[in-house]
């Protein structure tokens, strides 16, 4: 169901027909954008993934370990991206396939960012990071979470009930308006809680239509201790979007278990099987639950754990890390078909996927690899130059500098960090960057910085 | 130089020193010294920086931000010990839905969630109306002292009784003594009938809505 009918059911004004958007961002922003950040758990083995290697390249000093998988994951795949032919890790098949329909695969529409220093390899800083894409203060966050900044790009409406939602992952507002604070839940099914009917005991509708009256009558006396929007105003505008989220019975379109019509249908539209909808960590379940908040228009920007269990240092890595990484994959894809009906070259959605660090070149004595901050960030989608920016030393996957205009090494380059993927997607939505005070990659803004 | 060494030195002039250029100061504040002139630069004309292109990004950064500081509520935990020394009812499903509420476990979240979203908002209703409506029954059932209805019955319905007990809630829920902070529970509490219910049930009702919009006022999460 997409969101005109879904939302003609819901009931109200409300407070958002009032509301504005606490700060000026916006030079032209982008007709319904869409934001997804999608977190991989644990440390992704960017060799089975998306390290963009040149098929001719050798790999002296590097151990790809192929002959320690299964026998489907030792195959790297060809990829063509930006007009360069690289290898890719086979758990990536998914998303290099075209559509049923003969679309583009989701790979033209990528814009890759290899040789990224994390600057750590300790997973709590590294997960902070790649919240915010701000240096943390240890493993202290810094600033507002990405999907908070990315969720300001467009005014506040009456049907963008949850402009910014957090699914398994913690999310920040340092210096928005509050309408723009992450909604956080701690598994992706918890959503269909959080819009349904409240499991409290609900008063008769006398008394609960007399409680909503005092609650909107009572002042505060927190508010003394701020000017601008006073507490009780806050409470009032979240109390007001509870109201209308119950209001409109929205819960029932996100249970992808229901055991009906609706949830089989949303199960389909997601390649889901009930087994996997079963698991609200699931990569297609939570890739489903993602879709379906973007495509009823009640989110913007939605960041969500997508897959867990990556940190392999051991045996398991020869077992668990292509199979992770290839159900995250799949989810990922059914999520970007989804998106694409709507938006088919993704324009004015962005898609991104990382892990808070990658892993090591050599295969270590326990046959597994450990952390290494030389990591992939991939961006599907919005206004970016496609292609692959930035490389690794091939035979030791170190860092190194990036000639930010071509994407090749350079020593005379700049070390990429994540802040400058951050204020390059900002500024090419149109919305102010400088809150990750690092350049950003204006050639790679497709038509220059908005 | 220690510091006993540098008391044995000559206090009196610096002290004395001090005292003048503070009544300099202090006169100056209110305009009474005549004999001072400050020497003000010649303003100049900006000087042309040359042939600047235009910054790339706005140079002011966000504005308009909200001014004070970002409301921020208790913790989950600490919401879950208020409520349950509040109401005397312990909230059952709290371990369910403690992540929701921002409670930090320590391996993938190590920061107290301390901000105010829909969840923890639809959380505290559901916190709160369960927890009242055992807390209202508890007291009708009369076993232990009452904790929502202690100076009023089911029965009662004067506008005195109503004040006593109101203000017995609000110091407790919310440490307020303010009279005035009264009047939306007292409207609540007399308005007049609209349903099918006796006396007893109405008023079981509207006490258990009292107990409800305290929990859920922002003097009770917030800070």
């Amino acid at each position: 169901m997409k969101r005109r009918t879904m939302i003609r059911g819901m009931a109200g004004a409300g407070a958002f027909a009032a509301a504005a958007p606490a700060m000026r961002l916006f030079a032209e922003p982008p007709e319904n954008f869409r934001f997804v950040s999608l977190y991989m758990n644990g440390g992704w083995d960017v060799l089975l993934g998306f390290d963009a290697r040149p098929p001719d390249a050798r790999y002296d000093e590097l151990d790809v370990g192929t002959s320690l998988l299964a026998p489907e994951y030792r195959t790297p795949l060809e990829v063509e991206l930006g007009g360069r032919s690289v290898l890719w890790g086979r758990p990536t098949e998914s998303l290099t396939l075209p559509g049923a329909s003969g679309e583009a695969p989701h790979s033209s529409l990528l814009t890759l960012f290899r040789s990224v220093n994390m600057n750590t390899v300790a997973h709590a800083a590294g997960r902070a990071y790649v919240n915010t894409f701000r240096s943390p203060v240890g493993v202290v966050p810094r600033g507002s979470s990405f999907g908070t900044v990315m969720s300001t790009a467009g005014a506040l409406s009456e049907e963008l009930v949850l402009p910014n939602v957090s699914i398994a992952m913690p999310t920040f507002n340092e210096a928005y308006e509050a309408d723009y604070t992450g909604v956080g839940v701690a598994l992706s099914t918890n959503i269909v809680d959080l819009l349904s009917p409240s499991r409290g005991s609900r008063l008769d509708d006398a008394t609960e239509a007399l409680l909503a009256q005092a609650q909107d009558a009572a002042g505060s006396c927190v508010s003394r201790a701020y000017r601008g929007t006073r507490p009780e105003e806050t409470l009032r505008g979240s109390r007001e979007r509870v109201r209308r989220l119950l209001e409109g019975n929205v819960g029932a379109l996100f249970d992808v278990r229901a055991d009906s019509l609706e949830g089989q249908a949303l199960r389909d539209r997601f390649g889901l099987s009930m087994d996997q909808a079963r698991n609200a960590r699931h990569p297609s379940t939570v890739g489903a639950i993602v879709g379906q908040l973007l495509s009823t228009g009640l989110s913007r920007s939605v960041s969500a754990t997508l897959q867990v269990g990556l940190d392999t240092h051991n045996q398991n890595w020869t077992t668990d890390q292509a199979p992770r990484l290839q159900a995250a994959f799949e989810g990922l894809s059914a999520l970007l078909w989804d998106l694409r009906a709507d938006d088919p070259n993704l324009e004015r959605t962005v898609v991104t996927i990382h892990s808070e660090f990658a892993r090591t070149p050599r295969i270590n004595g326990t046959s597994g690899r450990d952390h290494w901050f030389s990591n992939t960030i991939a961006v599907f989608g919005g206004p970016l130059r496609r292609g692959v920016l930035g490389e690794t030393v091939e035979s030791t996957l170190n860092l190194q500098r990036t000639n930010l205009s071509t994407g090749l090494p350079d020593s005379g380059g700049e070390m990429l960090r994540p802040e400058m993927i951050a204020a390059t997607i900002a500024e090419a939505i149109g919305i102010d960057g400088s809150a990750f005070r690092a350049p950003s990659l204006q050639a790679w803004i497709e038509g220059g910085a908005r | 130089m220690r510091e006993s060494e540098m008391s044995e030195g000559p206090r009196l002039p610096i002290v004395a020193v001090a005292l003048v250029g503070l009544m300099g100061v202090l006169g100056a504040c209110d305009g009474t010294i005549d004999d001072v002139t400050v020497e003000l630069p010649e303003p100049t004309e900006p000087v042309d920086p040359g042939n600047l292109s235009d910054p790339v990004r706005d140079p002011i950064g966000p504005a308009d931000l909200a001014p004070g500081r970002t409301l921020r509520r208790m913790t989950a935990s600490q919401f879950n010990a208020s409520l349950t020394v509040a109401t005397g009812q312990v909230w059952d499903d709290f371990e369910r839905y403690a992540a929701a509420l921002g409670r930090a476990d320590f391996a993938e979240i190590t920061e107290e969630g301390t901000e105010f979203n829909v969840t923890f908002e639809k959380l505290v209703e559901y916190s709160a109306r369960e927890t009242c409506r055992d807390a209202v029954e508890a007291d009708l059932d009369g076993a232990s002292p009452a904790v929502i209805l202690r100076h009023a019955a089911v029965e009662d319905t004067g506008e005195a009784v109503f004040r006593e007990n109101l203000a017995y809630l609000l110091l407790r829920f919310q440490g307020k003594t303010d009279e005035g902070a009264q009047a939306p529970w007292l409207a609540l509490l007399q308005a007049p009938a609209d349903d099918e219910m006796n006396d007893a049930q109405r008023m079981q009702a509207r006490w258990t809505a009292v107990c409800v919009g305290l929990v859920t006022h922002p003097d009770f999460v917030a800070y």
